[in-house]
C-alpha cells in the first residue's frame, strides 16, 4: 500500500466564516496505480492533492490520517515534508503558463530536479552525465530538438512544450506518488491528449502511482484505473473506472456522464443537471446532492448518507441501502 | 495543523443577505488594525464636521471656540513655551497659546481639503479615464502619455510649483492638489473601462440606445469604482500628508487660522527646548495619516480578494 | 544586443522625450493661463515684484513674449531643451547655474539614502512575505505603516531633537563645520571633491552632517521599497513555479530567497525610482530642517521670494532626474526580463 487515507477531514478558516471542504475521505491506493478524482471545479478534489503534498493554504486545516510510503504526512514537520518532497510525492499544477521560473533557464530548471534525486539515492554524476540524463528524458517525452529547449527560458516555449517539460521534472525525480492537478486543462485538444498518454507511459513503463485529478470524465476513463467522483467536498462514488463508467451508480455520476457528449449512456441531445453546485457556505442538510438529484426522497434532506458498499464499489447515496 | 473537534453546525451557517457596503464593513472590522484605523477615521471626520461648522458659522470667536480647552488665539506670553501639563495638555507655543485648541481649530480644514482633492482626483480621473478606455485609439494614447507625464513626477514639487504660480493663496494651493490628484485615479478608471467595456450588460446597454451620460455613470463609473474607493480611502491620507507639507514650507496659510504643518514648522524653530511644539502637530497628522492607511490598506485587500490568507 | 532590444529602447527613449514635452508645454499653457499679457508675463520672469517698468521691458524683449504664442512655444521648448532655464535675478545668476551647484548636493544623500532603504527594504520585505500573517509580519507591516504615513517634517525633527540635541551624537543643521576651507570644486559633489582631495577632515565633517539627512531619506523610503517588495513577493509566492520549487523538494527558504526573491527584484527597479521621487520632495522639508543648502533649500528661497525662474527651473530639472531615471529603469527591466520586450 503506498498511499492510505483515513477519516480525512478538511476545513478552510476564512474570514468569512469556517467551512468544510473535504468530509470523510478514505482511500487506498496501491503501487502503480492510475487513480483518478473527478469533480467540477471547488469540488474538493484539487484540495486532496494539497493535502497529500502538504501544501494547502495556510487557512487550511485536516483532521484523519494520510499514510504516505509508511508515514502520515499530517504529522510531519514542514522540514521533514521537504525531505519527501519530489522523491517520494510530486505535484504539478494546471498553468503552464507560470509552471516554471521565469528567469531560469530550462536546462537549471531540470538540473535541479535531478540533483534533488541524485543527492537523496546518494548518486554520483558528472554534470555531463547529468546533462546527458536530462537530454534523454526531454526525448523520451519526444519533444523534438531537446538541445535546443534547454536553452530556452520558459517564455519562449509554447504551454505543451512547458507542460512536457515539466513532466520531464517528474520524470528526473520519479516520484513514488506523482499528482498531476488538471495538466491539460489550459491546453488545446491534441496536445491534451499527447499529455495523457505521455502520463499514461509513466505509469505503464516506470511503474509510477498517478493520481490524476480532473473536471473531464472522459479523460479519466482513457486514462485511469480506478475512479472517485467529487461533489461538495464528498466522494459521492468510487471503485473500477470501467465499471463506473459503464454502469454509475450515484444519480449525481450518471448525471455528470450523460452531459459529455460522447459518452456511451449519451442519447443525443445535451444534458444538465439541473441548478448548480451548492456554496460551501450554505451547504443542505442531508445529502449535498439531494436539491438537484432526480430520486431524492424524504430522507436524502434529512440526513447525509455515509459510504455503503455496492459491488465492489463505494457509493453515499440513500438508494442503495 | 491538525484540528479534530469542529463541530459540523459551524459550516452549515446560511450567509444573510445584506447590502455590499455593510458586509465589507462587516470583513473590515474583523480585523484589529484596520477596526482602529475605522475608529481613527470616524473620529476625526466626526470631529471635522461639527468643528468645521461651527468655524463656518462663527468663524474664530463664540461657539466656534467653545468645544475647545482654550482659546487658540489667547496669547498669554506669561506662559510662552510652557511644556505639556494638565492644563496645557500638549503644552503652549511661543505666545502662549494652547497647542492642543490649535490643532484641534486646525483639523476641519485638512478633513475638507483632502475630500475636496480625492471627490475631484476621482470625478476628473473617472471623466479622462473611461473616456481613454472606452474610446480607445489616440484619444486614449494622448490621455495615457499626459497621465504618465504627471505620474512620472515628484507630486510634492510638482504642487509646490504650481501653488507659487497660482499665489500661494488656499485656494491655489487646492487647484494646485487638484490639477496633480487626478492621473492616478485615470488610470484605475481606464483599467477597470477596459475590462467591462465588453461584458455583455454594458454592450447590451449600448444596443439599446442608452444615452452616453447614463451610460457613463450607471453602468462604466459605477462598475469600476471598487478598487477605486480602495485606493481613494488611503489617498485621503496622502493628501493630508502633502497639504501639511505645503503648510510646513508657508504655502496656503491664512493667519491667524493655525494649521498643523506650519505649527510644525514653528515648532521646528523653536528646538530644542520646544520639543512639544514641533513634536505633536505632526504626531497627530501621522496618526491621521495612519487611520487612512489601515483602512485603504485593509479595503484593499477585501476587493482584490486577498482576504482568505 | 539584438535588434528587438535596441527597437525597445529606442521607444523608451522616445516616451521619455514625449513626457518632458507635455510637461514643457502644461507649464507653458499655465504661464499663460496666469499672466494673459506680455507685461504680466515678464513680471513673471523677472521673480521679483519690485522690478521697474524699464526692467520688465527689457525682459519683454530678452525673450519675445510679445511674439505670437506659437513662436513663443517652440522657443521656450528650445530654450529648456539647451539648457536655458532663465535668469535668476534674486541671486543675479542663470537658474542652471544655480542648479548645477544645488543638485549635487541634494543628490549626495538622496542617493545614498536610496541605496541604504533598497539594501533594507529589500531584506525586511522578503522576510515580511515569508512570514505571512506571523508576528515579524505584523511587525515589519507596524513599521513600514508608520513611515510610510509619517511627515517628513515630524521624522526629520525627531531625529534631530533625539539624536542630535539630546544625545549630541551628530550636528544638528550645517552642511560642514562652518571654519574649516572646501576642497577645490572638481566633482561638483562635496564629499567626493573632499575624497579627491585627499581632505579627510573636510570629508568626515561632510559625513557627520550628512547622516541625518541620509537617515531622513531612507527611512522615508524605507516605507516604499518594504511594502512593494512584500507584495510583490506574495503574488510570486502565490505563483505556480514557486509552489513547484517547493514540490520539488527544495527547502522553502532556499525557495524564498533564492526563486520568489530574485523574481521580485525584477520589478524593484521601478520601486527604486518611484522611491527616488518621493525622496526629491522629501528632500525639500529635510534640507530645510537641517540647513542643509541643497536643491530643496533653493526651492523654499524661491518660494518665499515668488521667484518664478528659480521655481520652474528646479521643476524641469527635477523633472528630467526623474524621467532619465525612470528611462533608466524601465531600459533594465526590460534586459532583466525578457518577457517584457514581447508586449
Amino acid at each position: 500500500m503506498l498511499l492510505s487515507i483515513k477519516h480525512l477531514n478538511v476545513w478552510y478558516n476564512t474570514v468569512a466564516g469556517k467551512y468544510k471542504v473535504i468530509d470523510d475521505l478514505n482511500l487506498d491506493i496501491d503501487q502503480g496505480e492510475l487513480v483518478s478524482l473527478v469533480g467540477e471545479s471547488a469540488s474538493g478534489k484539487s484540495t486532496l492533492g494539497q493535502v497529500i503534498s502538504r501544501m494547502l493554504p495556510p487557512v487550511g486545516i485536516t483532521s484523519g490520517e494520510v499514510i504516505l510510503d509508511g508515514v502520515d504526512v499530517l504529522k510531519l514537520s514542514e522540514k521533514e515534508m521537504t525531505k519527501i518532497r519530489g522523491t517520494t510525492v510530486f505535484m504539478i499544477f494546471q498553468n503552464p503558463l507560470n509552471s516554471l521560473n521565469p528567469v531560469k533557464r530550462v536546462e537549471d530548471q531540470l538540473m535541479e530536479a535531478l540533483a534533488i534525486r541524485n543527492s537523496r539515492m546518494n548518486i554520483q554524476m558528472t554534470v555531463e552525465e547529468a546533462r546527458n540524463e536530462v537530454i534523454k528524458a526531454l526525448a523520451s517525452l519526444r519533444l523534438p530538438d531537446p538541445e535546443k529547449i534547454m536553452i530556452r527560458y520558459p517564455h519562449e516555449l509554447s504551454g505543451g512544450q512547458v507542460q512536457r517539460v515539466v513532466i520531464c521534472m517528474a520524470l528526473l525525480l520519479r516520484p513514488k506518488l506523482l499528482i498531476a492537478d488538471e495538466p491539460t486543462t489550459a491546453l488545446d485538444v491534441t496536445i491534451q491528449a499527447q499529455v495523457v498518454k505521455l502520463l499514461k507511459d509513466l505509469n505503464k513503463d516506470t511503474k509510477m502511482t498517478i493520481i490524476f485529478i480532473t473536471h473531464d470524465v472522459g479523460l479519466a476513463y482513457v486514462l485511469s484505473d480506478r475512479m472517485l467522483v467529487f461533489y461538495a467536498g464528498r466522494v459521492m462514488e468510487q471503485g473500477q473506472t470501467v465499471e463506473v463508467v459503464k454502469n454509475p451508480l450515484h444519480p449525481y455520476t450518471s448525471g455528470l456522464l450523460a452531459s459529455i457528449p460522447s459518452s456511451p449512456k449519451h442519447t443525443g441531445k445535451l444534458y444538465s443537471i439541473p441548478g448548480s453546485p451548492p456554496s460551501y457556505l450554505s451547504l443542505p442538510a442531508g445529502c449535498k446532492f439531494a436539491p438537484r438529484c432526480r430520486f431524492a426522497f424524504e430522507r436524502c434532506f434529512q440526513e447525509e448518507p455515509s459510504y455503503i458498499k455496492k459491488d465492489n464499489r463505494l457509493i453515499r447515496c440513500w438508494l442503495y441501502e | 495543523m491538525t484540528e479534530g473537534n469542529v463541530t459540523a453546525s459551524i459550516t452549515e451557517r446560511k450567509p444573510k443577505r445584506q447590502s455590499r457596503v455593510l458586509s465589507y464593513l462587516k470583513i473590515m472590522v474583523k480585523d484589529p488594525s484596520a477596526a482602529l484605523g475605522l475608529v481613527i477615521v470616524v473620529a476625526f471626520l466626526g470631529w471635522s464636521v461639527i468643528q468645521g461648522i461651527l468655524e463656518f458659522l462663527f468663524g474664530t470667536s463664540g461657539p466656534a471656540i467653545a468645544l475647545l480647552p482654550h482659546n487658540p488665539f489667547q496669547y498669554n506670553l506669561v506662559v510662552g513655551l510652557h511644556p505639556p501639563d494638565s492644563t496645557y495638555l500638549l503644552g503652549t507655543n511661543a505666545n502662549g497659546e494652547d497647542i492642543l485648541s490649535r490643532m484641534l481649530y486646525a483639523m476641519p480644514r485638512d478633513a475638507y481639503i483632502s475630500i475636496i482633492v480625492v471627490l475631484s482626483g476621482v470625478l476628473l480621473g473617472g471623466l479622462f479615464g473611461i473616456i481613454a478606455g472606452y474610446r480607445g485609439g489616440y484619444i486614449d494614447e494622448v490621455i495615457m502619455r499626459i497621465t504618465d507625464a504627471f505620474l512620472s513626477l515628484p507630486a510634492l514639487i510638482l504642487v509646490i510649483a504650481l501653488s507659487v504660480l497660482f499665489h500661494e493663496t488656499l485656494g491655489g494651493v487646492i487647484l494646485a492638489l487638484v490639477i496633480v490628484w487626478w492621473p492616478i485615479y485615470a488610470r484605475f478608471f481606464r483599467a477597470q473601462t477596459l475590462r467591462i467595456k465588453n461584458l455583455d450588460f454594458v454592450q447590451a446597454a449600448k444596443l439599446s440606445n442608452v444615452s452616453f451620460l447614463k451610460l457613463f455613470f450607471s453602468y462604466l463609473f459605477i462598475n469600476s469604482i471598487d478598487p477605486v474607493v480602495a485606493y481613494a480611502a488611503l489617498d485621503f491620507g496622502n493628501v493630508i500628508l502633502t497639504y501639511s507639507t505645503l503648510a510646513f514650507l508657508g504655502i496656503g496659510l491664512e493667519p491667524p487660522i493655525p494649521e498643523l504643518g506650519s505649527m510644525a514648522s514653528n515648532g521646528v524653530g523653536t528646538l530644542p527646548t520646544g520639543w512639544w511644539y514641533a513634536v505633536f502637530p505632526g504626531l497627530a497628522i501621522l496618526i491621521i495619516v495612519i487611520g487612512f492607511v489601515l483602512v485603504g490598506d485593509r479595503m484593499q485587500d477585501i476587493v482584490s480578494n486577498r482576504i482568505n490568507y | 544586443m539584438d535588434s528587438r532590444t535596441i527597437a525597445f529602447i529606442i521607444r523608451r527613449v522616445i516616451y521619455a522625450i514625449f513626457t518632458l514635452l507635455i510637461l514643457i508645454v502644461f507649464i507653458f499653457t499655465l504661464i499663460h493661463i496666469i499672466a494673459p499679457n506680455p507685461l504680466a508675463l515678464a513680471r513673471l520672469y523677472a521673480g521679483n515684484p519690485h522690478a521697474s517698468q524699464s526692467e520688465l521691458i527689457g525682459i519683454e524683449k530678452k525673450y519675445g513674449l510679445n511674439l505670437p504664442i506659437y513662436d513663443q512655444v517652440i522657443n521656450y521648448i528650445k530654450d529648456v531643451f539647451t539648457g536655458n532655464l532663465g535668469y535668476d535675478y534674486l541671486h543675479d545668476q542663470p537658474v542652471l547655474k544655480l542648479i548645477s551647484e544645488y543638485l549635487p548636493i541634494t543628490l549626495e544623500f538622496v542617493l545614498t539614502g536610496i541605496v541604504l532603504s533598497v539594501i533594507i527594504g529589500l531584506f525586511t520585505g522578503a522576510y515580511a512575505a515569508a512570514r505571512r500573517r506571523k508576528p515579524a509580519d505584523y511587525t515589519i507591516k507596524g513599521i513600514y505603516l508608520a513611515t510610510w504615513s509619517m511627515p517628513t517634517f515630524l521624522l526629520a525633527a525627531v531625529l534631530q531633537l533625539y539624536i542630535a540635541y539630546d544625545l549630541k551624537l551628530l550636528p544638528a543643521t550645517g552642511m560642514v563645520d562652518p571654519t574649516l576651507k572646501p576642497p577645490p570644486n572638481v566633482l561638483a559633489f562635496p564629499l567626493l571633491n573632499a575624497i579627491y582631495a585627499h581632505d579627510w577632515i573636510y570629508a568626515s565633517s561632510v559625513i557627520h552632517h550628512m547622516i541625518l539627512p541620509t537617515l531622513s531619506v531612507a527611512l522615508l523610503s524605507f516605507g516604499v521599497i518594504t511594502r512593494l517588495t512584500r507584495s510583490t513577493m506574495l503574488d510570486i509566492m502565490d505563483m505556480d513555479y514557486f509552489r513547484l520549487t517547493i514540490m520539488k523538494g527544495i527547502p522553502r527558504r532556499h525557495a524564498v530567497y533564492h526563486v520568489a526573491l530574485r523574481n521580485a527584484a525584477i520589478p524593484l527597479v521601478t520601486y527604486i525610482v518611484l522611491a527616488f521621487a518621493y525622496a526629491m520632495g522629501g528632500a525639500v522639508v529635510i534640507e530645510d530642517i537641517f540647513s542643509y543648502h541643497g536643491m530643496g533649500y533653493y526651492i523654499v528661497q524661491a518660494v518665499y521670494n515668488l521667484d518664478y525662474p528659480g521655481i520652474l527651473g528646479t521643476t524641469i530639472i527635477i523633472a528630467v532626474a526623474v524621467i532619465v531615471a525612470n528611462l533608466v529603469a524601465d531600459i533594465l527591466y526590460g534586459i532583466l526580463d525578457p518577457r517584457v520586450r514581447l508586449e
